[in-house]
């Protein structure tokens, strides 16, 4: 119902604006990723991906941003899934109010702040991997949520390096389990010549009739994320963690660090990712990747993942073999 | 061979000279009527990256980026950001997609943003300085 209303807030703003905004305030992008993976065990990994191969993480989305006037910004995105019946829905739609030089106000629909690449995690084009690294955020590690309706105050400063405090409130609504009295703070540092830190903490009551024990139970995320570079190198990890109050059965981290080397428009990577859960449920992994710039909106990725898997980790069950492995292509378009 | 040797540096140094990415001075150029008299490197970079919305002295800032595969817009985003054209396009489907900004609209070559920047009251501007006439303010000159 929240996220009913925010569109309708989005699009009545929006329509009202038109006319006084003007084609050229009114900006429209959009992504496709096209993605494809097999590996060589029966048993399911991240709920789609066997050896019979998978297209499910195929998806497109479109963009809309009006710049109302200077001080507000309306954007909203669309987003759809190669999931069952081929689904669009709304991704999220926000109004962006600058009060002053140093401080922001947003309300709607809005990503969530709190991870590396949690803002733009659909948006292939935007990082080097074929997907961003399954122990944070695939939804079986549950260590990560995509957007929530509320509203965020949004502090900045700095120079050279930028600071910014995003102090927000809200909730999430979802089938079979809810975020409700969410209360979070992002702290993030950005140097365009080095890099960025971010570390962000979050804390929600969780509502859901499909799993009564952890109905009324407060949930608490913790994550440290960094990117670097310097010269060809990129770096980026990052560590989430998640617990449930009352239920440590539930504790779960995730952490992955992944190191590339740009040459001219290819750069090959390696990753090492981990992931754990206090049910038993863990796994590791490497992940030797190569993106390549084809052109300047289109990125052709391969990569060759190995998991291991104990308890079951990120698959369905735990599979047969010891270790599993992986090929993942995939093609990002951006305009 | 000491000829051979000074032969070739001559060619290299008037190949170079010729490398109108590598050595061009580009001015930043707004609307005759902006009230700014001057800005640094780094306010004009917080107006292309979308970080800023407005002048220093507080008037709205509408910039234009020359069009894709442009030298001069190569050279511009390396001398303001130290960013190539990958890393631009990257850094603008990070601000994109997750709402922050949209990039500069790309107008065009430099007679399209001398032009668009001189009937825009709000617009700024990068061109190669040997373009620059009466009909736009230059703001700062990258070397």
């Amino acid at each position: 119902m929240l996220r009913k209303i925010t569109l309708m807030c989005a699009a009545v703003a929006l329509s009202q604006n038109a006319a006084a905004v003007g084609a050229d305030n009114i900006r429209i992008h959009g992504f496709v990723n096209v993605i494809g993976s097999v590996s060589d065990s029966n048993t399911k990994y991240l709920s789609n991906i066997d050896s019979d191969g998978d297209w499910t993480g195929t998806d497109y989305g479109l963009n809309v941003m009006a710049r109302i006037d200077q001080k507000l910004t309306i954007a909203t995105q669309l987003h759809g899934t190669g999931l069952e019946g081929n689904r669009v829905n709304f991704d999220w739609g926000f109004g962006r109010y600058q009060v002053s030089d140093g401080l922001a106000a947003k309300a709607g629909r809005m990503k969530y702040t709190g991870n590396l690449v949690s803002e733009y995690v659909d948006v292939g084009y935007a990082y080097p991997w074929v997907r961003p690294p399954e122990v944070i955020y695939s939804e079986n590690a549950d260590l990560f949520f995509e957007a929530y309706n509320g509203a965020a105050a949004v502090f900045s400063g700095g120079n050279d390096t930028e600071y910014s405090a995003e102090l927000y409130s809200g909730a999430e609504i979802e089938d079979d389990i809810s975020h409700k009295k969410m209360l979070g703070l992002t702290l993030r540092a950005v140097n365009d010549d080095y890099g960025e830190i971010k570390l962000a903490y979050n804390r929600s009551t969780l509502l859901s009739t499909t799993y009564p024990n952890q109905d009324g139970k407060n949930k608490t995320y913790i994550s440290l994320g960094a990117k670097g570079h310097w010269n060809q190198w990129l770096l980026l990890a990052e560590y989430v963690r998640s617990k449930i109050d009352g239920l440590p059965v539930h504790d779960a981290y995730g952490a992955f660090v992944t190191a590339g080397y740009r040459m001219g428009k290819t750069m090959p990577h390696l990753t090492y990712q981990k992931y754990d859960k206090k049910t038993g449920a863990n796994q590791s992994g490497w992940t030797l990747g190569v993106r390549h710039n084809l052109g300047s909106a289109t990125a052709l990725k391969l990569e060759l993942q190995r998991v291991k898997p104990k308890g079951g980790g990120l698959f369905v069950s735990q599979p047969v073999q010891s270790s599993v492995n992986i090929l993942n292509a995939a093609v990002n378009f951006v305009f | 061979m000491k000829t051979m040797i000074h032969s070739l540096l001559a060619a290299a140094l008037v190949l170079l000279m010729a490398s109108p990415a590598a050595q061009a001075e580009i001015a930043v150029i707004a609307n005759s009527a902006n009230s700014e008299s001057s800005l640094t490197a780094k306010q004009v970079k917080k107006i292309f990256l979308g970080k800023k919305n407005a002048f220093p002295g507080g008037g709205a800032a509408k910039p234009a980026d020359q069009g894709e595969g442009s030298a001069t817009r190569e050279a511009f985003y390396q001398k303001i950001a130290k960013k190539n054209t990958d890393a631009m396009k990257s850094y603008w489907t990070q601000m994109i997609f997750s709402g922050k900004a949209s990039p500069p609209e790309a107008v065009g070559d430099d007679a399209a943003v001398k032009a668009w920047v001189a009937s825009n009251k709000d617009g700024i501007g990068y061109v190669d300085k040997s373009s620059v006439d009466g009909s736009v303010k230059v703001l700062l000159i990258l070397p």
